[in-house]
């Protein structure tokens, strides 16, 4: 699928398969054929090096972190040229979708400096050297302002990197900014953000999900190759489903949440955003692992993730036993519409799994209302206790007042907005006295409850449980906002694995009939994200929902390749 | 405390006050009253339904130290009332005997060497500070202004 130059006026498409005599009729073809795809391979004559790049990073398999990597630490690619480019992606498309907060082009750039000149000494770079991440905005980033999207903290600037991002940085990844994202992690749609909301690539008039909706829309769109996340309810699964792109979830306190801005601290994780499961897999390596600033985090050995996924064998996966969850009913009563097509494409990836020797078995999640009534009372209290710190005095946006009382309830009161306010109140009520017992104490009993059923699945010799990752695709904006309840069902199959605190893995799994992306949820047992690597993997092989791109992608991409002819 | 809403008039099981009416008797045994009349043991309702008005929203900001606008109080209560729905789901399940879930993943208290660190950019810690005064935090004023003249 490339356009050859020929000659001097002749013009060959291959995908045609016709030869065209001169250039206006060539201009024309180009135009009316149907091949403008992003799997182009441009051969191209110009001597510019980022025009070169542009075209080059262009094609879905050369802009993975790895191969990104691979070009850098050969010397084809300049990290600089890198970043420029991606910097431009992100002033083309950032425009439309609003995915960023802030964009720290001048940080970048000096880190990307600071790299060729490393590389040209021959020092030892690390294993994601030259590749631009965005870190969703309530991870601290020293010197970057870090908002949690939120109008109470807009002029917060932290002193210190998140352990997270300080990973990133030490294996040389280049962060280029801080992406939007619900206010405080509460939402599920990234309108309820502080500052706008962000938008769909796939159909700019829906949502990309929450609350890690702007990574999601940033890594969809190609304005970067992969993005921070945080998952406490589905934060990181929904967006990625929403957006056409695989997130992870890791196991809780595998990776460290030291410098996350705290919204639920017994069901936060960070986790990674990116277009395909070994892209995942390697920046998994770099995140996991234990961190003495978390007192939460796992002092387990981290397995070499690269390894299993390049064994011999990756389509085969005989050893594998997948409880499938098969209850359209469960869908269908709840008000979502159009369950169909969601069941139409997780009915064939199953059938992908069967086809790959996974042995299957049918299960049933019956408690997935109840996991959610449990998750609305524990994580919004634990939330007002999280959030009580943001009263204005040693921190954020304060306002005038008389008395302490008062600048505690104003500075609140008109720093967050409304979601954050509901689920503080919701939280205080749920454990004020009298109320405790029947609420936040029966709550985690359903929690306990939860854990248990989902253990017990596993230990009846289940590797993985696979589900639709949400009951439907991107809603359009403002279609939920008015009504919080209908806003808190999106969560309803992501919510079991966070209040079971197991890993789970989102990856595409097709498009419905308005051409929406679709996503698949593996949930694993504790600390197996390698099993769900390796099948998301499989999966991948076998089919390539993955490499599809939206169509301001695909227009991005065929305005650099009218630039030359 | 508990309010039973299924008899003709209401007990108050912690209180022992018998009431005519809905109101009166939230009145006098809500939880963010003070407890002077309330006796020590406490019953856990089983099966709670409550409506939310305004004023109990109103309490339970006091509680938060979040201030709300007048519209945004009506929509909260209509709000809370509709979570309140959704969190009773939690009812249908059979809970007797389950433990509530402390830990997760793991349950090992994470200790550290007794030994000092500095963090040594101190100064990144006040830049975002709203009023910084002297190496203080400058707040209004704490105490009310009877306490302040009897100290």
């Amino acid at each position: 699928m490339f356009w050859r130059f020929v000659g001097s006026t002749f013009f060959f498409c291959p995908t045609c398969r016709i030869v065209v005599h001169n250039g206006e009729r060539w201009k024309r073809h180009k135009s009316t054929c149907f091949q403008q795809s992003p799997l182009t391979r441009l051969q191209c004559h110009t001597k510019s090096f980022s025009t070169i790049i542009k075209k080059q990073l262009a094609d879905v398999d050369n802009s993975t972190v790895l191969s990104i990597t691979e070009n850098f630490k050969r010397g084809e690619w300049k990290a600089v040229d890198i970043v420029v480019e991606y910097l431009n992606r992100i002033h083309e498309m950032d425009k439309l979708l609003g995915a960023f907060l802030t964009v720290d082009a001048e940080r970048a750039l000096q880190k990307a400096r600071w790299l060729d000149e490393k590389w040209r000494k021959g020092e030892p770079l690390g294993p994601l050297a030259a590749v631009p991440v965005a870190v969703k905005d309530n991870l601290c980033t020293k010197g970057i302002p870090t908002t949690a999207g939120s109008r109470i903290l807009e002029n917060f600037i932290p002193g210190y990197d998140a352990t997270t991002v300080s990973r990133l940085e030490a294996a040389d990844a280049i962060v280029v900014g801080k992406t939007n994202m619900d206010e405080f992690g509460m939402g599920s749609s990234t309108e309820l953000s502080g500052f706008h909301p962000s938008k769909n690539p796939w159909d700019p008039s829906r949502v990309c999900g929450g609350s890690s909706g702007g990574s999601a829309a940033a890594v969809a769109s190609g304005m970067v190759p992969f993005a921070l996340g945080s998952d406490t309810g589905g934060s990181i699964r929904q967006p990625a489903s929403f957006c056409g792109i695989c997130g992870l979830k890791p196991t809780y306190g595998r990776v460290s949440r030291f410098g996350l801005v705290a919204f639920s601290s017994s069901l936060d994780t960070v986790g990674p955003m990116a277009s395909s499961v070994m892209e995942l897999a390697s920046v998994f390596q770099v995140l996991a692992g234990h961190d003495s600033m978390d007192s939460t985090s796992l002092l387990d050995k981290v397995p070499c993730y690269k390894d299993i996924l390049q064994e011999r064998g990756a389509l085969d996966l005989k050893d594998i036993k997948l409880g499938v969850v098969y209850d359209e009913r469960m869908l269908s009563s709840k008000g979502f519409g159009q369950v169909e097509d969601v069941m139409r494409c997780f009915q064939e990836s199953v059938r992908v799994f069967t086809h790959l020797n996974a042995k299957v078995v049918a299960i049933s999640l019956p408690f997935l209302e109840e996991a959610l009534a449990a998750y609305y009372v524990i994580a919004p209290s634990e939330a007002s206790s999280n959030l009580a710190r943001y009263d204005g005095v040693r921190f954020g946006i304060r306002q005038e007042a008389a008395h302490i009382s008062e600048l505690y309830q104003k500075s609140r009161g008109m720093g967050m907005g409304s979601e954050v306010k509901r689920r503080i109140l919701t939280g205080t009520f749920a454990l004020s006295s009298g109320y405790y017992d029947a609420y936040y104490r029966k709550a985690l009993q359903v929690r306990q409850l939860v854990s248990q059923q989902l253990k017990n699945l596993f230990q009846q010799q289940l590797d993985i449980i696979i589900c639709p990752t949400t009951p439907c695709a991107a809603f359009e904006l403002g279609e939920k906002i008015k009504d919080p309840v209908k806003m808190y069902m999106e969560d309803l199959l992501t919510i079991p694995a966070s209040l079971a605190g197991l890993p789970a893995l989102s990856v595409p799994m097709g498009f419905d009939s308005d051409h929406l992306p679709l996503g698949l949820q593996l949930i694993g047992n504790q600390q197996r994200e390698d099993i769900l690597f390796r099948a998301g993997h499989a999966f991948q092989l076998a089919t390539n929902w993955h490499r599809h791109r939206p169509l301001m992608y695909r227009n991005y991409v065929s305005t650099t390749t009218d630039a030359i002819h | 405390m508990a309010v039973r809403f299924s008899s003709a008039f209401l007990v108050s099981c912690s209180c022992s006050v018998l009431s005519w009416s809905k109101r009166s008797c939230l009145d006098k045994c809500t939880p963010f009253t003070k407890r002077k009349t309330c006796c020590s043991i406490r019953q856990t309702p089983q099966v709670m339904r409550m409506e939310f008005d305004e004023q109990d929203v109103k309490k339970i900001c006091q509680l938060a130290q979040v201030q709300v606008t007048q519209t945004e109080l009506k929509q909260l209560a209509a709000d809370f009332n509709s979570i309140v729905g959704l969190i009773q789901k939690m009812d249908k399940l059979d809970l007797n005997g389950t433990e509530a879930a402390e830990y997760i993943i793991n349950a090992h208290n994470a200790l550290r060497e007794d030994s000092p660190r500095s963090f040594e950019e101190r100064e990144t810690l006040f830049n975002s500070a709203p009023a910084f005064v002297d190496n203080f935090y400058d707040v209004p004023k704490i105490l009310e202004d009877s306490q302040h003249s009897e100290g």
